[in-house]
């Protein structure tokens, strides 16, 4: 609907119209705090990106409206032309037609936005990281490998990896970073065609512990009997059976060390585990502790860390609440499993 | 096609054979669990002299105390018959018995600031309370694994098989009964 309106230039975003201002929607603890840190570094910047905005907007409508023309044009032209033989066109090519929109659209048409929001995330989003600390960084491209994931065993198989949104920093001493992240399985139809699966998609987030592991401990989500058998094989790891009926019921354990692992996993941090997965909405979480980190994978379908919309005034409000409960979110992990705290977990 | 009458003997000689290789499995397991738990109690032997010696200096009075610690030590350290149900269950004992003296001196260092706040004391004690919690898990583990086995041991066939294979139950080691005594509040108000 935005989009119609935007092309018929019925959209009031696009005019010159002066920010609503900025309003403050974090954590209300760091609210005076943060306000003076928004004075100091963010408030200056409100009228450049609204510029910004709006240049990137009618770049955008104009893209669009003569991307929409000669699609029209096309169709129009390519009608008159096929009017007799209409019949023996394969609905194949009218598909195919739709598709090469929709490549063009993205490509070329929303470049002018990509290059907006990735402003905004390159430049934005680390100065609301700097209130925090010198030592938190963002990245719209992170830096952090996905095959330095493979020894925590947790990831599934998978052929192709995309990667965005890249966050470190350190809470209560504890260094921490994450990451957006999906993974794609291809695969071979017997007819030789070839599709793509996406077997993971959600956020990794890994977390220095203040020990090391001997052994390797997994908490894998439950699969259920039949999956737990088929798909409980991790080398050397044995099934680990644990006391809590509901954590038993929400997630399978593997370990090198059994009690190790029951060292780790102790009641009160099953129960932490499990109230861990109220912050994330439900979803479903799954970890792995290997050497001296813990690596925890949530299953999301949400898009974190994403500026507000082309259409709307820039006020840096949505970046900023983005921002601060993204990492409030991270902060609980910590919190809620207690991992500042050296001795137990 | 006719089947062989040897194949109807074979079944149940096949499925006694499973039933017996996962008796003598969960057993090996149980008894892997109690070598898991020996190994967590000898790191904690091995700390007690440490921390006997710098609480010496300062808990003249508290003598008598850290020589039943001494004491428990020895016999915790001695070797048991791990086949005899009799030996693990006293053998557990005695591990509680000592965990129980241990908790008793650490809240006594409570009562000596100085030595509450000595640094290696402070050190000694972090280090012990890793070894606890690791005491636990090890705990947990065995129990886990004797569960495990009894359950294999005393549901039918499992039981006969047990008898045949000399496989016998395997105690739980459960908290002492102090441990278990309801806490009274007054003892700590006066």
């Amino acid at each position: 609907m935005q989009f119609i309106s935007m092309l018929l230039g019925l959209d009031a975003a696009k005019k010159n119209k002066s920010p609503n201002g900025f309003s403050y929607r974090g954590p209300s603890y760091h609210r005076e705090a943060f306000l003076s840190h928004f004075d100091k570094t963010l408030r200056g910047l409100i009228d450049s990106y609204e510029e910004q905005r709006r240049e990137s907007y009618l770049s955008f409508q104009k893209r669009s409206r003569i991307l929409v023309a000669i699609f029209l044009a096309c169709l129009v032209f390519g009608l008159s032309l096929l009017r007799d033989s209409m019949q023996d066109i394969p609905l194949q090519v009218f598909f195919a037609v739709f598709v090469l929109f929709g490549v063009a659209h993205h490509y070329w048409a929303s470049k002018p936005v990509r290059e907006y929001t990735s402003s905004i995330k390159s430049v934005i989003f680390p100065k609301v990281l700097a209130f925090y600390g010198d030592e938190f960084r963002f990245s719209e491209r992170p830096a952090w490998r996905v095959s330095s994931l493979a020894p925590y065993d947790l990831l599934p198989h998978y052929d192709r990896s995309d990667t965005e949104d890249h966050l470190q920093g350190s809470y209560k001493e504890v260094p921490f970073q994450s990451m957006e992240l999906r993974l794609v399985k291809k695969s071979r139809s017997s007819r030789g065609g070839s599709s793509e699966t996406t077997v993971f998609k959600g956020i990794a987030i890994q977390i220095k512990i203040q020990k090391a592991f001997s052994g390797k401990t997994l908490v894998k989500k439950d699969g259920g009997l039949l999956g737990n058998f088929l798909g409980g094989k991790f080398g050397a790891l044995q099934r680990v059976s644990l006391e809590d009926p509901e954590f038993e019921k929400r997630f399978e354990v593997y370990s090198s060390d059994q009690i190790e692992a029951r060292y780790l996993l102790s009641p009160s941090f099953m129960e932490r585990l499990l109230a861990l997965t109220k912050v994330f909405g439900g979803s479903q979480l799954e970890c792995s502790f290997f050497q001296d980190s813990l690596l925890i994978l949530v299953h999301s379908n949400k898009n974190r860390f994403e500026p507000d919309s082309i259409y709307t005034p820039v006020t840096f409000t949505e970046e900023i609440a983005t921002v601060m409960n993204e990492l409030q979110e991270l902060f609980k992990i910590i919190d809620i499993l207690k991992l500042d705290q050296n001795t137990g977990l | 096609m006719d089947i062989p009458f040897w194949v109807f003997l074979l079944i149940p000689v096949v499925l006694a054979y499973i039933w017996y290789a996962s008796i003598i499995g969960k057993r090996n397991k149980a008894l892997e669990a109690l070598s898991g738990v020996d190994v967590q109690i000898k790191q904690r032997s091995n700390l007690i002299p440490n921390i006997l010696k710098i609480a010496q200096k300062f808990m003249e009075h508290e003598r008598s105390l850290m020589e039943e610690i001494t004491a428990l030590r020895s016999k915790v350290a001695a070797d048991y018959d791990k086949a005899d149900k009799q030996a693990i269950t006293s053998h557990l004992q005695d591990i509680d018995a000592l965990s129980a003296k241990m908790g008793q001196l650490m809240i006594s260092v409570e009562a000596y600031p100085d030595l509450k706040s000595d640094q290696t004391m402070l050190q000694a004690q972090q280090t012990y309370n890793e070894v606890e919690a690791k005491i636990a898990a090890s705990r947990r583990f065995y129990n886990s694994s004797v569960t495990a086995l009894n359950n294999a041991i005393q549901i039918f066939p499992g039981n006969i098989i047990a008898g045949w294979a000399s496989v016998t139950e395997m105690p739980f080691y459960e908290a002492d009964e102090a441990a278990k005594a309801p806490v009274n509040a007054d003892d700590f108000l006066k």
